[in-house]
Protein backbone atom coordinates (compact mmCIF):
# COMPACT_ATOMS: atom_id res chain seq x y z
CA UNK A 1 0.00 0.00 0.00
CA UNK A 2 2.32 2.63 1.20
CA UNK A 3 4.76 1.48 -2.55
CA UNK A 4 1.36 2.40 -4.09
CA UNK A 5 1.13 5.69 -2.54
CA UNK A 6 4.58 6.57 -3.33
CA UNK A 7 4.15 5.49 -6.66
CA UNK A 8 0.67 8.03 -7.03
CA UNK A 9 2.82 10.97 -5.60
CA UNK A 10 5.77 10.17 -7.97
CA UNK A 11 3.44 10.27 -10.94
CA UNK A 12 1.60 13.43 -9.61
CA UNK A 13 4.94 14.78 -9.48
CA UNK A 14 6.02 14.28 -12.84
CA UNK A 15 2.54 15.70 -13.74
CA UNK A 16 2.57 18.65 -12.42
CA UNK A 17 3.86 21.24 -15.31
CA UNK A 18 3.18 25.09 -15.31
CA UNK A 19 2.04 26.06 -18.50
CA UNK A 20 3.91 27.20 -21.32
CA UNK A 21 3.73 30.25 -23.04
CA UNK A 22 2.33 29.68 -26.75
CA UNK A 23 3.01 29.61 -29.71
CA UNK A 24 2.23 32.87 -32.24
CA UNK A 25 0.09 30.94 -34.77
CA UNK A 26 -0.75 33.99 -37.24
CA UNK A 27 1.63 36.42 -38.75
CA UNK A 28 2.98 38.99 -36.71
CA UNK A 29 0.93 41.79 -36.89
CA UNK A 30 1.67 44.79 -34.59
CA UNK A 31 -1.58 46.04 -34.81
CA UNK A 32 -2.08 43.24 -32.35
CA UNK A 33 -1.52 42.10 -29.32
CA UNK A 34 -0.32 43.75 -25.99
CA UNK A 35 2.25 46.28 -27.31
CA UNK A 36 3.35 50.49 -27.80
CA UNK A 37 1.71 50.20 -31.32
CA UNK A 38 -2.11 48.67 -29.88
CA UNK A 39 -2.38 51.21 -26.92
CA UNK A 40 -3.83 54.43 -27.69
CA UNK A 41 -0.88 56.90 -26.11
CA UNK A 42 0.68 56.97 -29.94
CA UNK A 43 -2.66 58.53 -31.32
CA UNK A 44 -3.62 60.44 -28.06
CA UNK A 45 -2.78 64.00 -27.28
CA UNK A 46 0.59 63.65 -26.24
CA UNK A 47 1.39 67.23 -25.12
CA UNK A 48 2.68 66.87 -21.75
CA UNK A 49 4.27 63.13 -21.63
CA UNK A 50 5.19 61.49 -18.09
CA UNK A 51 7.20 58.15 -18.38
CA UNK A 52 8.05 57.06 -15.05
CA UNK A 53 10.58 53.79 -13.76
CA UNK A 54 10.33 52.22 -11.29
CA UNK A 55 13.18 49.92 -9.51
CA UNK A 56 13.32 46.98 -7.57
CA UNK A 57 14.06 46.74 -4.11
CA UNK A 58 10.92 44.49 -2.91
CA UNK A 59 8.02 45.89 -1.16
CA UNK A 60 10.26 49.26 -0.49
CA UNK A 61 10.59 49.81 -3.91
CA UNK A 62 6.71 49.00 -4.79
CA UNK A 63 5.98 51.44 -1.60
CA UNK A 64 8.08 54.14 -3.15
CA UNK A 65 6.29 53.59 -6.67
CA UNK A 66 3.38 53.69 -5.15
CA UNK A 67 3.92 56.88 -3.39
CA UNK A 68 4.73 58.74 -6.33
CA UNK A 69 2.61 57.86 -8.36
CA UNK A 70 -0.09 59.18 -4.75
CA UNK A 71 1.94 62.52 -5.06
CA UNK A 72 1.31 62.82 -8.66
CA UNK A 73 -2.32 62.06 -7.97
CA UNK A 74 -2.28 65.05 -5.50
CA UNK A 75 -0.40 67.69 -8.17
CA UNK A 76 -3.35 69.76 -10.18
CA UNK A 77 -2.47 71.22 -13.33
CA UNK A 78 -3.73 74.55 -14.30
CA UNK A 79 -6.34 72.68 -16.78
CA UNK A 80 -7.90 70.55 -13.21
CA UNK A 81 -6.19 67.33 -14.64
CA UNK A 82 -3.72 66.02 -12.22
CA UNK A 83 -0.53 65.18 -13.31
CA UNK A 84 -0.60 61.38 -13.02
CA UNK A 85 -3.28 61.58 -15.94
CA UNK A 86 -1.01 62.15 -17.95
CA UNK A 87 1.73 59.35 -17.35
CA UNK A 88 1.83 57.39 -20.26
CA UNK A 89 4.71 54.67 -19.94
CA UNK A 90 5.97 53.21 -16.70
CA UNK A 91 8.91 51.00 -16.88
CA UNK A 92 9.63 49.43 -13.67
CA UNK A 93 11.56 46.13 -12.35
CA UNK A 94 11.34 43.50 -9.92
CA UNK A 95 9.36 44.93 -6.71
CA UNK A 96 8.25 47.77 -8.94
CA UNK A 97 6.84 46.02 -11.33
CA UNK A 98 3.90 45.51 -8.68
CA UNK A 99 3.24 48.82 -8.42
CA UNK A 100 3.15 49.47 -11.73
CA UNK A 101 1.41 46.98 -13.01
CA UNK A 102 -1.67 46.96 -10.46
CA UNK A 103 -1.73 50.90 -11.21
CA UNK A 104 -2.15 49.44 -14.84
CA UNK A 105 -4.77 47.37 -13.88
CA UNK A 106 -6.97 49.08 -11.83
CA UNK A 107 -5.86 52.80 -11.90
CA UNK A 108 -6.47 54.93 -9.54
CA UNK A 109 -8.79 53.01 -7.19
CA UNK A 110 -5.58 51.14 -6.31
CA UNK A 111 -4.47 54.41 -4.26
CA UNK A 112 -7.60 55.48 -2.47
CA UNK A 113 -8.60 54.42 0.97
CA UNK A 114 -9.86 51.19 0.90
CA UNK A 115 -9.65 47.29 1.92
CA UNK A 116 -8.40 47.02 -2.20
CA UNK A 117 -5.68 49.77 -2.34
CA UNK A 118 -2.42 48.92 -3.16
CA UNK A 119 -1.43 49.16 0.62
CA UNK A 120 -3.89 46.83 1.74
CA UNK A 121 -3.53 44.46 -1.01
CA UNK A 122 0.04 44.16 -1.30
CA UNK A 123 2.23 46.76 0.82
CA UNK A 124 0.69 45.95 4.39
CA UNK A 125 0.44 41.91 3.52
CA UNK A 126 3.50 39.13 4.43
CA UNK A 127 4.13 38.40 0.82
CA UNK A 128 7.74 36.32 1.56
CA UNK A 129 5.91 34.64 4.65
CA UNK A 130 3.32 33.55 2.49
CA UNK A 131 5.69 31.99 -0.54
CA UNK A 132 7.96 30.82 2.09
CA UNK A 133 4.87 29.15 3.66
CA UNK A 134 4.04 27.25 0.73
CA UNK A 135 7.22 26.46 -0.65
CA UNK A 136 8.10 24.62 3.11
CA UNK A 137 4.77 23.80 4.57
CA UNK A 138 2.56 22.90 2.28
CA UNK A 139 2.15 19.33 1.43
CA UNK A 140 0.74 19.35 -1.36
CA UNK A 141 3.47 21.88 -3.22
CA UNK A 142 6.32 19.73 -2.05
CA UNK A 143 4.34 17.00 -4.49
CA UNK A 144 4.22 19.30 -7.20
CA UNK A 145 7.86 21.10 -6.56
CA UNK A 146 9.33 17.67 -7.08
CA UNK A 147 8.48 17.69 -10.44
CA UNK A 148 11.18 19.26 -12.90
CA UNK A 149 8.87 21.02 -14.87
CA UNK A 150 6.83 23.13 -11.41
CA UNK A 151 9.60 25.24 -9.51
CA UNK A 152 9.67 28.22 -7.27
CA UNK A 153 8.87 31.02 -9.39
CA UNK A 154 5.95 29.23 -10.67
CA UNK A 155 4.43 28.81 -6.92
CA UNK A 156 4.99 32.68 -6.96
CA UNK A 157 2.65 33.45 -10.03
CA UNK A 158 0.43 31.49 -8.42
CA UNK A 159 0.61 33.32 -5.19
CA UNK A 160 1.00 36.66 -6.88
CA UNK A 161 -2.31 36.29 -8.71
CA UNK A 162 -4.06 35.33 -5.30
CA UNK A 163 -2.74 38.29 -3.72
CA UNK A 164 -2.96 40.86 -5.95
CA UNK A 165 -3.22 40.08 -10.07
CA UNK A 166 -5.84 37.68 -9.71
CA UNK A 167 -6.43 35.75 -13.37
CA UNK A 168 -5.61 39.39 -15.19
CA UNK A 169 -4.13 38.58 -18.62
CA UNK A 170 -2.02 40.81 -20.77
CA UNK A 171 -5.15 40.64 -22.83
CA UNK A 172 -6.98 42.83 -20.00
CA UNK A 173 -4.22 44.82 -19.40
CA UNK A 174 -4.44 45.90 -23.10
CA UNK A 175 -8.30 46.40 -22.64
CA UNK A 176 -8.17 49.03 -19.65
CA UNK A 177 -5.62 50.62 -21.15
CA UNK A 178 -7.39 51.45 -24.22
CA UNK A 179 -10.83 52.06 -22.43
CA UNK A 180 -8.89 54.18 -19.77
CA UNK A 181 -5.94 55.67 -21.22
CA UNK A 182 -3.97 53.94 -18.77
CA UNK A 183 0.13 54.06 -18.97
CA UNK A 184 1.71 51.37 -21.38
CA UNK A 185 3.13 48.92 -18.26
CA UNK A 186 6.37 47.16 -19.26
CA UNK A 187 7.81 45.08 -16.70
CA UNK A 188 11.06 43.90 -17.48
CA UNK A 189 13.20 40.77 -16.33
CA UNK A 190 16.86 39.82 -17.90
CA UNK A 191 17.22 36.74 -19.98
CA UNK A 192 20.32 35.07 -17.82
CA UNK A 193 22.37 33.35 -21.37
CA UNK A 194 22.02 36.46 -23.55
CA UNK A 195 22.41 39.19 -20.80
CA UNK A 196 19.67 40.69 -21.80
CA UNK A 197 16.87 42.79 -20.60
CA UNK A 198 13.53 40.95 -21.66
CA UNK A 199 10.73 43.30 -22.13
CA UNK A 200 6.94 41.74 -21.42
CA UNK A 201 5.42 43.27 -24.53
CA UNK A 202 4.46 41.68 -27.61
CA UNK A 203 7.48 43.26 -29.08
CA UNK A 204 9.94 41.64 -27.33
CA UNK A 205 7.86 38.21 -27.88
CA UNK A 206 7.67 38.53 -31.80
CA UNK A 207 11.43 36.84 -31.85
CA UNK A 208 10.54 34.01 -30.19
CA UNK A 209 7.14 33.47 -31.95
CA UNK A 210 4.98 33.74 -28.74
CA UNK A 211 2.28 34.72 -28.17
CA UNK A 212 1.89 37.13 -24.76
CA UNK A 213 -2.13 38.11 -25.00
CA UNK A 214 -2.85 35.22 -23.28
CA UNK A 215 -0.37 35.05 -20.24
CA UNK A 216 -0.97 36.06 -16.66
CA UNK A 217 0.32 39.44 -15.44
CA UNK A 218 1.24 37.58 -12.15
CA UNK A 219 4.25 35.91 -14.18
CA UNK A 220 5.59 38.96 -15.28
CA UNK A 221 5.52 40.22 -11.99
CA UNK A 222 7.13 36.95 -11.31
CA UNK A 223 9.81 36.64 -13.87
CA UNK A 224 10.53 40.59 -12.90
CA UNK A 225 11.45 39.95 -9.44
CA UNK A 226 13.23 36.43 -9.40
CA UNK A 227 15.86 37.16 -7.61
CA UNK A 228 19.36 34.75 -8.20
CA UNK A 229 19.08 31.81 -6.10
CA UNK A 230 16.11 32.56 -4.17
CA UNK A 231 13.89 31.61 -7.03
CA UNK A 232 15.39 29.58 -10.14
CA UNK A 233 14.59 31.13 -13.59
CA UNK A 234 11.55 31.16 -15.26
CA UNK A 235 11.40 28.82 -18.20
CA UNK A 236 9.88 30.36 -21.78
CA UNK A 237 9.52 28.29 -24.96
CA UNK A 238 10.98 29.78 -27.75
CA UNK A 239 9.39 28.96 -30.80
CA UNK A 240 11.10 30.83 -33.61
CA UNK A 241 12.25 27.06 -35.08
CA UNK A 242 9.11 24.87 -34.01
CA UNK A 243 6.99 24.16 -36.49
CA UNK A 244 3.64 25.61 -35.05
CA UNK A 245 5.39 29.17 -35.46
CA UNK A 246 3.18 30.97 -38.28
CA UNK A 247 4.67 34.56 -37.18
CA UNK A 248 6.89 34.72 -40.57
CA UNK A 249 9.10 37.00 -38.52
CA UNK A 250 11.82 39.29 -40.11
CA UNK A 251 14.48 41.12 -39.43
CA UNK A 252 13.11 44.65 -38.83
CA UNK A 253 14.99 47.06 -41.58
CA UNK A 254 17.41 49.23 -39.39
CA UNK A 255 19.63 45.67 -38.78
CA UNK A 256 20.54 46.07 -42.32
CA UNK A 257 22.68 49.21 -41.62
CA UNK A 258 23.14 49.07 -37.95
CA UNK A 259 25.67 46.31 -37.82
CA UNK A 260 28.22 48.53 -39.35
CA UNK A 261 28.49 51.05 -36.09
CA UNK A 262 30.37 49.04 -34.29
CA UNK A 263 32.73 51.92 -33.49
CA UNK A 264 30.10 55.52 -33.86
CA UNK A 265 27.52 53.47 -31.65
CA UNK A 266 28.50 49.98 -30.48
CA UNK A 267 24.88 49.47 -28.61
CA UNK A 268 23.36 49.08 -31.97
CA UNK A 269 25.11 45.90 -33.44
CA UNK A 270 24.59 44.85 -30.04
CA UNK A 271 21.11 45.31 -30.47
CA UNK A 272 21.55 42.61 -33.50
CA UNK A 273 23.49 40.51 -31.81
CA UNK A 274 20.89 39.87 -28.89
CA UNK A 275 18.04 39.76 -31.35
CA UNK A 276 19.97 36.91 -33.24
CA UNK A 277 20.43 35.27 -30.19
CA UNK A 278 16.40 34.82 -29.78
CA UNK A 279 16.21 33.44 -33.39
CA UNK A 280 19.51 31.06 -33.15
CA UNK A 281 17.71 27.40 -33.24
CA UNK A 282 19.65 26.41 -30.50
CA UNK A 283 18.10 28.51 -28.27
CA UNK A 284 14.78 26.60 -27.92
CA UNK A 285 14.02 27.96 -24.11
CA UNK A 286 14.32 31.23 -22.25
CA UNK A 287 15.28 31.36 -18.94
CA UNK A 288 14.64 34.48 -17.06
CA UNK A 289 15.70 36.01 -14.00
CA UNK A 290 15.32 39.68 -11.91
CA UNK A 291 14.76 42.71 -14.48
CA UNK A 292 17.34 44.03 -11.64
CA UNK A 293 20.31 42.08 -12.94
CA UNK A 294 20.20 44.09 -16.67
CA UNK A 295 18.75 47.61 -15.42
CA UNK A 296 17.74 47.58 -12.03
CA UNK A 297 15.76 51.00 -12.51
CA UNK A 298 13.85 50.17 -15.63
CA UNK A 299 15.71 53.24 -17.49
CA UNK A 300 16.89 51.47 -20.46
CA UNK A 301 13.63 51.07 -22.06
CA UNK A 302 12.46 54.65 -21.73
CA UNK A 303 16.28 55.54 -22.71
CA UNK A 304 16.54 53.55 -25.95
CA UNK A 305 12.88 54.93 -27.38
CA UNK A 306 13.81 58.52 -26.45
CA UNK A 307 16.89 58.19 -28.11
CA UNK A 308 16.40 55.65 -30.90
CA UNK A 309 14.36 54.69 -33.97
CA UNK A 310 15.45 50.85 -34.00
CA UNK A 311 12.48 48.99 -33.87
CA UNK A 312 10.16 47.02 -35.59
CA UNK A 313 8.15 49.06 -38.59
CA UNK A 314 4.82 47.95 -40.29
CA UNK A 315 3.19 49.87 -42.99
CA UNK A 316 -0.13 50.45 -42.82
CA UNK A 317 -1.66 52.57 -45.30
CA UNK A 318 -0.41 56.23 -45.19
CA UNK A 319 2.81 56.78 -44.07
CA UNK A 320 1.66 58.45 -40.71
CA UNK A 321 -0.16 55.56 -40.01
CA UNK A 322 2.58 52.99 -39.35
CA UNK A 323 2.64 51.21 -36.97
CA UNK A 324 5.97 50.91 -34.50
CA UNK A 325 7.64 49.09 -31.78
CA UNK A 326 8.13 51.53 -28.80
CA UNK A 327 10.08 54.34 -30.18
CA UNK A 328 8.93 58.02 -29.35
CA UNK A 329 11.21 59.44 -32.05
CA UNK A 330 7.75 59.72 -34.21
CA UNK A 331 5.69 62.27 -31.34
CA UNK A 332 9.34 64.40 -30.99
CA UNK A 333 9.81 64.62 -34.49
CA UNK A 334 6.24 65.59 -35.58
CA UNK A 335 6.30 67.69 -32.51
CA UNK A 336 3.36 66.11 -31.19
CA UNK A 337 5.11 66.47 -27.33
CA UNK A 338 5.49 69.96 -26.27
CA UNK A 339 6.98 68.79 -22.58
CA UNK A 340 8.48 65.41 -21.50
CA UNK A 341 9.01 64.68 -17.81
CA UNK A 342 10.78 61.55 -17.09
CA UNK A 343 10.74 60.71 -12.90
CA UNK A 344 13.31 57.88 -12.16
CA UNK A 345 11.99 56.38 -8.82
CA UNK A 346 15.18 54.60 -7.50
CA UNK A 347 14.12 52.61 -4.29
CA UNK A 348 18.08 51.88 -4.05
CA UNK A 349 18.88 51.99 -0.27
CA UNK A 350 22.21 52.22 2.05
CA UNK A 351 21.53 50.39 4.89
CA UNK A 352 23.82 50.03 8.53
CA UNK A 353 27.35 48.88 8.00
CA UNK A 354 27.37 45.09 8.02
CA UNK A 355 30.17 43.63 6.14
CA UNK A 356 32.71 46.47 7.14
CA UNK A 357 31.83 46.49 10.63
CA UNK A 358 34.31 43.15 11.27
CA UNK A 359 36.97 41.40 10.00
CA UNK A 360 34.98 38.15 10.04
CA UNK A 361 34.57 36.31 6.52
CA UNK A 362 31.21 37.41 5.27
CA UNK A 363 29.15 34.20 4.46
CA UNK A 364 28.74 33.01 1.16
CA UNK A 365 25.00 34.66 0.46
CA UNK A 366 26.60 38.07 1.54
CA UNK A 367 29.39 37.60 -1.23
CA UNK A 368 26.95 36.66 -3.50
CA UNK A 369 24.69 39.57 -2.66
CA UNK A 370 27.45 41.84 -3.00
CA UNK A 371 28.58 40.36 -6.27
CA UNK A 372 25.32 40.67 -7.81
CA UNK A 373 24.42 44.27 -6.09
CA UNK A 374 27.07 46.01 -6.82
CA UNK A 375 27.03 46.16 -10.68
CA UNK A 376 23.11 46.73 -10.56
CA UNK A 377 23.97 50.03 -8.55
CA UNK A 378 26.92 51.32 -10.79
CA UNK A 379 24.94 50.37 -13.98
CA UNK A 380 21.78 52.66 -12.18
CA UNK A 381 23.96 55.39 -11.66
CA UNK A 382 25.06 55.23 -15.53
CA UNK A 383 21.79 54.93 -17.09
CA UNK A 384 20.70 58.51 -14.69
CA UNK A 385 23.75 59.96 -16.40
CA UNK A 386 22.60 58.96 -19.92
CA UNK A 387 19.31 60.14 -19.36
CA UNK A 388 20.77 63.82 -18.19
CA UNK A 389 23.25 63.79 -20.85
CA UNK A 390 20.88 63.41 -23.34
CA UNK A 391 18.26 66.00 -22.55
CA UNK A 392 21.04 68.17 -21.79
CA UNK A 393 21.97 67.94 -25.03
CA UNK A 394 18.31 69.04 -26.03
CA UNK A 395 18.61 72.83 -24.97
CA UNK A 396 16.79 75.00 -27.51
CA UNK A 397 14.53 72.13 -29.37
CA UNK A 398 11.06 72.78 -29.49
CA UNK A 399 10.06 69.85 -27.00
CA UNK A 400 11.34 70.54 -23.31
CA UNK A 401 12.66 67.84 -21.42
CA UNK A 402 12.56 67.27 -17.65
CA UNK A 403 14.74 64.45 -16.29
CA UNK A 404 13.82 63.91 -12.24
CA UNK A 405 15.37 61.51 -9.83
CA UNK A 406 13.72 60.05 -7.03
CA UNK A 407 16.26 58.61 -4.47
CA UNK A 408 17.06 58.07 -0.92
CA UNK A 409 20.63 59.09 -1.03
CA UNK A 410 19.35 62.90 -2.16
CA UNK A 411 17.14 63.45 1.75
CA UNK A 412 19.05 66.04 3.26
CA UNK A 413 20.57 65.81 6.63
CA UNK A 414 17.27 67.84 7.29
CA UNK A 415 15.59 64.38 6.72
CA UNK A 416 17.77 62.22 8.42
CA UNK A 417 15.15 60.22 10.05
CA UNK A 418 13.03 59.68 7.40
CA UNK A 419 16.47 58.76 5.09
CA UNK A 420 17.01 56.28 8.53
CA UNK A 421 13.49 54.92 8.07
CA UNK A 422 13.77 53.99 4.31
CA UNK A 423 17.18 52.93 3.75
CA UNK A 424 16.73 50.43 6.69
CA UNK A 425 13.64 48.84 4.94
CA UNK A 426 15.31 45.67 3.88
CA UNK A 427 14.75 44.21 0.31
CA UNK A 428 12.15 41.69 0.89
CA UNK A 429 8.66 40.96 -0.08
CA UNK A 430 7.76 41.10 3.59
CA UNK A 431 4.78 43.39 5.30
CA UNK A 432 5.73 46.98 5.79
CA UNK A 433 4.97 48.64 8.91
CA UNK A 434 2.98 51.61 9.39
CA UNK A 435 5.92 53.72 9.87
CA UNK A 436 7.86 52.23 6.96
CA UNK A 437 5.01 53.03 5.12
CA UNK A 438 4.84 56.71 6.17
CA UNK A 439 8.17 56.75 5.79
CA UNK A 440 8.05 55.78 1.83
CA UNK A 441 5.23 58.45 1.58
CA UNK A 442 7.34 61.27 3.52
CA UNK A 443 10.45 60.63 1.31
CA UNK A 444 8.53 60.85 -2.16
CA UNK A 445 6.87 63.74 -0.89
CA UNK A 446 10.09 65.76 -0.11
CA UNK A 447 11.93 64.26 -2.61
CA UNK A 448 9.74 65.22 -5.96
CA UNK A 449 8.75 68.94 -4.11
CA UNK A 450 12.26 69.30 -3.68
CA UNK A 451 13.57 68.25 -7.50
CA UNK A 452 14.11 71.48 -9.20
CA UNK A 453 13.13 69.93 -12.35
CA UNK A 454 9.46 68.85 -11.77
CA UNK A 455 8.86 72.04 -9.98
CA UNK A 456 9.78 73.64 -12.96
CA UNK A 457 7.75 71.01 -15.02
CA UNK A 458 4.50 71.73 -13.04
CA UNK A 459 5.60 76.08 -12.89
CA UNK A 460 5.92 75.71 -17.05
CA UNK A 461 2.73 73.84 -17.61
CA UNK A 462 0.66 76.29 -15.28
CA UNK A 463 2.24 79.41 -16.21
CA UNK A 464 2.93 80.59 -12.91
CA UNK A 465 6.57 81.54 -11.64
CA UNK A 466 9.80 79.18 -11.99
CA UNK A 467 10.91 78.40 -8.63
CA UNK A 468 14.67 79.57 -8.03
CA UNK A 469 16.60 76.56 -8.36
CA UNK A 470 17.42 75.92 -12.09
CA UNK A 471 16.61 72.85 -14.14
CA UNK A 472 19.54 72.17 -15.87
CA UNK A 473 18.35 69.79 -18.53
CA UNK A 474 16.83 70.06 -21.81
CA UNK A 475 15.13 73.66 -21.41
CA UNK B 1 21.22 62.11 -29.98
CA UNK B 2 22.06 63.02 -33.47
CA UNK B 3 20.55 65.29 -36.05
CA UNK B 4 19.43 65.35 -39.92
CA UNK B 5 17.96 68.43 -41.88
CA UNK B 6 16.67 66.79 -45.26
CA UNK B 7 16.68 70.15 -47.68
CA UNK B 8 13.47 69.02 -49.94
CA UNK B 9 11.65 71.45 -53.02
CA UNK B 10 8.09 70.61 -51.09
CA UNK B 11 6.87 69.11 -47.14
CA UNK B 12 7.57 65.08 -46.87
CA UNK B 13 7.89 62.89 -44.75
CA UNK B 14 11.21 61.63 -43.52
CA UNK B 15 11.70 58.16 -43.00
CA UNK B 16 14.86 56.79 -41.89
CA UNK B 17 15.40 52.93 -41.73
CA UNK B 18 11.67 52.92 -42.87
CA UNK B 19 10.47 54.92 -39.30
CA UNK B 20 8.56 58.14 -40.40
CA UNK B 21 10.67 60.71 -38.10
CA UNK B 22 9.15 64.05 -39.34
CA UNK B 23 9.26 66.54 -42.26
CA UNK B 24 11.76 68.04 -44.98
CA UNK B 25 13.06 71.04 -43.99
CA UNK B 26 13.23 70.51 -40.35
CA UNK B 27 15.32 69.01 -38.02
CA UNK B 28 15.46 65.88 -36.85
CA UNK B 29 16.74 63.59 -33.94
CA UNK B 30 18.14 60.61 -35.30
CA UNK B 31 20.59 57.64 -33.38
CA UNK B 32 24.21 58.11 -33.69
CA UNK B 33 25.32 55.97 -36.46
CA UNK B 34 24.17 54.82 -40.05
CA UNK B 35 20.82 55.09 -41.12
CA UNK B 36 19.16 54.52 -44.63
CA UNK B 37 16.89 57.54 -45.37
CA UNK B 38 14.25 57.93 -47.60
CA UNK B 39 11.30 60.38 -48.21
CA UNK B 40 7.57 59.36 -48.93
CA UNK B 41 5.92 60.19 -52.19
CA UNK B 42 6.55 60.32 -55.20
CA UNK B 43 10.44 59.16 -56.68
CA UNK B 44 13.14 61.26 -55.50
CA UNK B 45 16.64 61.66 -56.59
CA UNK B 46 18.35 59.65 -55.45
CA UNK B 47 15.99 57.46 -54.07
CA UNK B 48 17.57 56.66 -50.71
CA UNK B 49 20.77 57.83 -49.37
CA UNK B 50 22.88 55.74 -46.45
CA UNK B 51 24.40 58.34 -43.97
CA UNK B 52 26.75 57.90 -41.02
CA UNK B 53 25.10 60.40 -38.77
CA UNK B 54 27.93 61.37 -36.36
CA UNK B 55 29.19 64.81 -34.21
CA UNK B 56 26.13 66.62 -35.27
CA UNK B 57 24.08 68.84 -32.98
CA UNK B 58 20.91 70.59 -32.93
CA UNK B 59 21.88 73.97 -34.35
CA UNK B 60 24.22 72.17 -36.55
CA UNK B 61 22.42 69.18 -38.35
CA UNK B 62 24.21 67.18 -41.26
CA UNK B 63 22.55 68.30 -44.20
CA UNK B 64 21.10 65.81 -46.64
CA UNK B 65 20.05 66.86 -49.64
CA UNK B 66 16.75 64.97 -51.97
CA UNK B 67 15.93 66.42 -55.17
Amino acid sequence: MRRLTLCALLLAAACTQYPYNPPLVKPQNLDDGYRWAKTTIPTDDNRLFVILTFSGGGTRAAGLGYAVLQQLAATKLADGTSLLKHVKVISSVSGGTFAAMDYGLRGEAILNPGPDNFESAFLTKPVQSDLIHAVFFNPYNWIRLASPNFNRIDLATELYQKVLFGNNTFQNLLEVQRNEHRPFIIANATELELGAQFQWTQDQFDPICSDLTTLPVARAAAASSAFPVAFPPMILKNYAHDPQCKSNYAKPSWTATARSDVYTNPQRPRQITELEGYLNPARTYLHLLDGGLADNIGLRGPFHALSSGDTFVQPQGPVENQRTGFTLLPLIGFHKIDKLLVIVVNAGASGPVSIDATSKEPSLPTVIGGISGTPMDNYSFDSIQMLTDLFAKQSGQPTKYYPVVISFPLLTDKDKSIRDIVNNIGTSFNALTPEQLKGLKDAADILIHQDPCFTKFVSDVNGTPPPNQKCAFGQ
Amino acid sequence: MEYIFISFGEQRIVLVDDLACGNTNDTIAVQRGTHTITLSGAPTTPPSQIVNVINTSFPTPMKIEFN
